[in-house]
């Protein structure tokens, strides 16, 4: 799935470090979701999202061939 | 989980860990004094067992005593342990371990259907497998995802 957390984030200037320590998760977390290797769980995206003060579909930006 | 619920639960595993080292330290003792260990008895496995697992719930034990003053370590630790990542990947390699190892059972069966060797050779070999190919899997599954 991809997302725009990495554009996000760099508008914040925070390193992945800052955004894994604010969510509640760990900077490898962070890195796998950026390259769509990791798929969020939904309180995570959720955490994500609110962490930016977004929706979840501002975030993660959805695509048919998701759907396994 | 509040942070001081979770200093209190690592200070919990430190004193599980030190009473574990109490064990280490009664049971060497009473290996020495009573002159017990020998091949063939089941004390003497029991003892090298302990021995044996040790270093990793030492290294435990470092970790926990180095993380429990240090609020953004502690944090950073609880992030680790409850990480959905993570997760993912022990189950992931949990079930591929089962998997190739009954696999590595069925193989072994049909090459040397007829070997036999002494029951605690087998499961010490098979513990030995098994945690090469968790570890194997896990190394798999970090990459993958």
């Amino acid at each position: 799935m991809k997302n725009r957390i990495a554009a996000l984030r760099k508008s914040k200037k925070l390193s992945q470090e800052e955004l894994a320590m604010a969510v509640g998760t760990t900077r490898q977390t962070i890195t796998s979701i950026e390259t769509g290797k990791y798929t969020a769980s939904l309180p995570l995206a959720y955490k994500i999202a609110k962490y930016f003060g977004l929706t979840i579909e501002q975030v993660f930006i959805f695509e048919e061939e998701d759907v396994v | 989980m509040n942070m001081q619920n979770y200093r209190k639960q690592i200070q919990k595993r430190i004193y599980l860990i030190g009473f574990y080292g109490l064990l280490i330290a009664v049971l060497s003792l009473r290996e020495f004094f009573t002159k017990r260990a020998s091949l063939g008895n089941d004390f003497y496995y029991i003892w090298g067992f302990l021995i044996g697992v040790s270093p990793f719930f030492f290294a435990r034990l470092i970790k926990y005593k180095k993380i429990i003053n240090d609020e953004k370590l502690l944090l950073a630790y609880y992030n680790w342990e409850h990480d959905e990542r993570r997760k993912e990947i022990v189950r992931r390699a949990s079930t591929a371990t089962f998997q190739s190892f009954i696999a590595l059972l069925v193989l072994l069966g049909l090459f040397f259907p007829n070997k036999n060797f002494p029951l605690l050779y087998v499961c010490t070999a098979f513990v030995i497998i098994m945690v090469i190919l968790m570890l194997g899997w896990k190394l798999y599954f970090k990459r993958k995802i």
